[in-house]
């Protein structure tokens, strides 16, 4: 068994190498399930090592992406050695996606890594998707949380008309709505009646956690 | 063209402070058609609808440059088989990311950079120009008649509202590149590939932005370069490298560029995406009067660090005028001038263009830009 805690700063130091060394000698000596979930937990240990640096200024976002992939690459790794159905239970279901009109999906995808380091299960429907997509994935799956990520001004509109389908489905008080990009602000967090705004994935993830525990 | 707006804008390139604060604004086709309730699709192929909406934008808005910028024309991206340009279900010309440049490419690319444009990447970004698709000089034929016939259709409409409503020329003015960092990162590799690269093959991406820098110098500068002119660079993602990075990656080659285009004798029009704030002294550096459109960011510090030697405008987001009151829309620029007015070196623009007519309140952004024109006076 390879040392977590070695693992866990690795990530943190975004030394890809290094975890990829590390991670093949793991998967080298016939691990167990219950070894693989110690392992997939330093991984995301080593994610909010990152999310801290970053809410902390001395990670950028060019960092965050980093990370964002050496953390997929070794999820993708582990994944085959996990047992089925093993693993923590979620945490909470977000179902993330980019809003109607907008395509960037840069932010959304770090969001959707920090979140899942953190131990959320995240349905991710993808860029420019329509407010009854959001509302649909929301009420098929019970989602706690439904986050919604977009950096074009034009972004906010469709913002509001998501928030506003959620209310016609008569879902708006069973989640809370969360908004992320490079457009939105305390104001148009008021103005299309979110629960919260963020241009920050680290603390936005914090803010997460306090909605389902 | 007014003598007025002529000579604010001349002393205002010059470095002189100017009688007041010169306004250029920036509105998309599809906020103009928007305003106008005009098909996009229809203004984009029919001359007079795209006429009737630019018009409406000058008439409700005060400007004193031509206030929209259109410069995607879809009858010359659909007979390339455009993937960098695309129209999206509404009609809007949509900038997809792309990856024209495979991570095998690098050192060719290095070696010969104009040679693998023309020979690999031209071709997955415009497939139909593939050299072994026996149409493809026909349809580059297509395209570049189709640039040219368009083109010239846009600019006779831009003179003749420019008549029509007395504007200077803006800052944007036909001329455009990137920073060599930008270029393979927006066009080449795409945002997402660069951030990998940049860690993982460092040398290559160094030397591929140095085999960039005199494509960029050759596409900004004209053979036969027009003083007083400036060079549109719109600056994408230095706010998202580590500072060291941007030491070694973007600035070298940014710099040359800018010196570059000021020994031909003209200036760079930079449009500084996000918050450059930590890049103040940066662009402080480079060569005297360079106009500078910044999106977000500390307004006061940059006004200290670079005011005093560039050319500084934008901040303004439009946004607020849909969450704010009209009299908090004017506080809100009130403010803005007052940092950005003292000892001249300013002008008015906004942070981002306006992009579709949801994202404003026409009444209350009127009454700002009216609010501008009127008391922005030295
Ligand atoms: C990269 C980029 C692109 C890439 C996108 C690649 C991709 N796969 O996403 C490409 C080249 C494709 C692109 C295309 C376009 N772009 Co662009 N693009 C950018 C750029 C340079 C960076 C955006 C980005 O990725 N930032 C990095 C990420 C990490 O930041 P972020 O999204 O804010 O995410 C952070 C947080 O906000 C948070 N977060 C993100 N989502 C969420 C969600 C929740 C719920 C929470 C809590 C948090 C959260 O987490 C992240 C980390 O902290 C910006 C510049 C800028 N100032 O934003 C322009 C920018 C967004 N683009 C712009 C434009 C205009 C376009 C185009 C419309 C151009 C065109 N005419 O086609 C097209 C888009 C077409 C469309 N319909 O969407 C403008 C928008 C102007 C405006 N008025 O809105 C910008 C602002 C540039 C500018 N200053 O003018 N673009």
């Amino acid at each position: 068994m390879i040392d977590t805690a070695v693992l866990k700063q690795k990530l943190g130091d975004l030394d890809e190498d290094g975890v990829q060394a590390l991670l093949d000698e793991f998967a080298a000596g016939t691990p167990s399930a219950e070894e693989t979930q110690q392992v997939v937990e330093a991984c995301q240990q080593g994610m909010e090592i990152v999310g801290e640096n970053f809410e902390a200024g001395t990670y950028f976002v060019g960092d965050l992406m980093y990370a964002a992939q050496i953390l997929t690459a070794a999820l993708e790794q582990l994944k085959p050695l996990m047992s089925a159905g093993g693993g923590q239970a979620a945490k909470g279901t977000v179902v993330l996606g980019t809003v109607a009109g907008d395509i960037h999906d840069i932010g959304k995808n770090i969001f959707k890594a920090l979140l899942e380091a953190a131990g959320f299960s995240v349905i991710d429907i993808g860029i420019d998707q329509a407010p009854s997509a959001f509302v649909e994935t929301a009420k098929t799956n019970g989602a706690e949380i439904v986050a919604l990520s977009g950096v074009l001004t034009l972004s906010i509109a469709s913002m509001k008309e998501t928030i506003e389908a959620l209310a016609a489905a008569g879902l708006r008080d069973k989640v809370k709505v969360m908004i992320g990009g490079n457009a939105v602000s305390a104001e148009t967090c008021e103005f299309i009646g979110a629960d919260y705004w963020s241009k920050n994935a680290a603390a936005a993830v914090k803010q997460g956690l306090t909605y389902v525990s | 063209m007014s003598e007025e707006k002529l000579k604010i804008r001349e002393d205002l390139l010059a470095g002189r402070v100017p009688k007041r604060v010169f306004m250029q604004l920036r509105f998309t086709l599809e906020a103009a058609c928007g305003l106008a309730g005009v098909d996009l699709v229809k203004a984009h192929f029919d001359p007079k609808t795209k006429l009737q909406a630019y018009r409406k934008v000058c008439e409700t808005f005060y400007s004193d440059s031509f206030p929209i910028e259109n410069v995607r024309w879809p009858e010359v991206y659909a007979p390339l088989g455009a993937k960098n340009w695309v129209m999206s279900s509404t009609g809007a010309m949509q900038h997809p990311e792309i990856e024209s440049m495979l991570i095998e490419d690098y050192d060719e690319y290095i070696e010969d950079a104009f040679g693998t444009i023309m020979k690999k990447i031209l071709p997955r970004i415009y497939p139909k120009l593939d050299p072994a698709l026996p149409g493809a000089p026909l349809s580059f034929a297509k395209a570049y008649q189709r640039q040219q016939a368009t083109g010239g259709e846009e600019v006779g409409a831009q003179i003749a509202l420019s008549e029509e409503f007395d504007y200077a020329p803006g800052f944007f003015v036909g001329l455009f590149c990137e920073a060599p960092f930008d270029f393979l990162s927006d066009q080449l590799r795409g945002f997402r590939n660069i951030t990998l690269d940049v860690r993982r093959i460092p040398e290559k991406v160094e030397a591929a932005v140095n085999a960039s820098l005199p494509l960029m110098q050759r596409q900004a500068i004209p053979r036969n370069p027009i003083p007083g002119f400036t060079v549109f660079i719109p600056l994408h993602l230095a706010p998202y490298l580590r500072p060291a990075d941007f030491e070694r990656f973007y600035r070298p080659t940014f710099d040359k560029l800018i010196r570059e285009i000021n020994k031909a004798g003209m200036a760079a029009f930079l449009f500084a995406e996000e918050d450059w704030t930590r890049y103040a002294d940066a662009l402080a550096a480079l060569p005297e009067n360079q106009v500078i459109q910044f999106e977000n960011g500390d307004v006061q510090k940059i006004k200290e660090v670079v005011g005093g030697k560039q050319i500084i405008g934008g901040f303004f987001d439009p946004l607020i005028t849909l969450t704010r009151s009209k009299e908090a829309c004017i506080d809100e620029v009130k403010r803005l001038l007052d940092i950005g007015m003292p000892g001249g070196k300013f002008f008015f623009a906004f942070n981002r263009h306006v992009l579709d007519i949801a994202s404003i309140d026409v009444s209350k952004l009127v009454a700002v830009l009216d609010y501008v024109h009127e008391h922005a006076v030295y």
